[in-house]
């Protein structure tokens, strides 16, 4: 079987595209005003939510969410609305992105995986066994 | 070999190669496995997982 040089550098294309070798984008394809809401809402008290987990008041759990650790009444007002703007980032993603119903369980173990690995010396978070540790 | 059996040979070589994948790629160490349609592949999701808490960060 003779082959010409653009059909093997097509073919050399085609299977760089096959998942094995590519790695899939799971972007939020459409912003939703709910979405952007979320984002902006969590820019907006990063600061706050930054300086509760350095007091070890609140801790990145291992389900892509914030919990809180101490008796601080705003640690716990905080980590609601937080943890309402995650989960709404969390389901656009699942749902653009169409990973059916046990998507959600995959996309929260990664953001908390990316939340364990951003957290600065000292903050509390929990690992994939359920222990929590001081990072 | 024309251009009509090359085509046929790509998109049996793509099926092959994608088509009934239930395992995601990236880890091999820890597969997420969803069901039988849907991959997820973890190291584009932790690109994009990584892109928004980039973007939440530049807020603070």
């Amino acid at each position: 079987m003779k082959l010409s040089i653009p059909f093997c550098i097509l073919l050399f294309c085609t299977v760089l595209q096959t998942p094995a070798f590519a790695a899939k984008s799971y972007d939020i394809k459409v912003m939703t005003p709910e979405v952007q809401q979320a984002i902006n809402a969590r820019q907006a008290r990063y600061d706050e939510v930054k300086a509760l987990k350095a007091l070890s008041q609140l801790g990145e759990n291992n389900q892509g969410y914030v919990s809180v650790l101490g008796s601080d009444s705003k640690a716990q007002k905080l980590a609601k609305v937080e943890n309402q703007n995650r989960k709404t980032i969390y389901q656009t993603i699942v749902s653009q992105n169409q990973l059916g119903p046990g998507g959600m369980e995959a996309v929260e173990a990664v953001f908390a995986e990316v939340q364990r690995e951003r957290a600065a010396s000292g903050e509390a978070i929990q690992l994939p066994s359920g222990k929590w540790a001081s990072k | 070999m024309n251009a009509i059996s090359h085509l046929l040979l790509i998109a049996l070589i793509f099926s092959a190669l994608s088509g009934c994948t239930v395992k995601a790629v990236g880890d091999p160490d820890r597969p997420i496995t969803i069901n039988a349609n849907v991959v997820v592949d973890v190291r584009g999701l932790k690109q994009t997982a990584t892109s928004i808490e980039d973007t939440v960060a530049q807020g603070g």
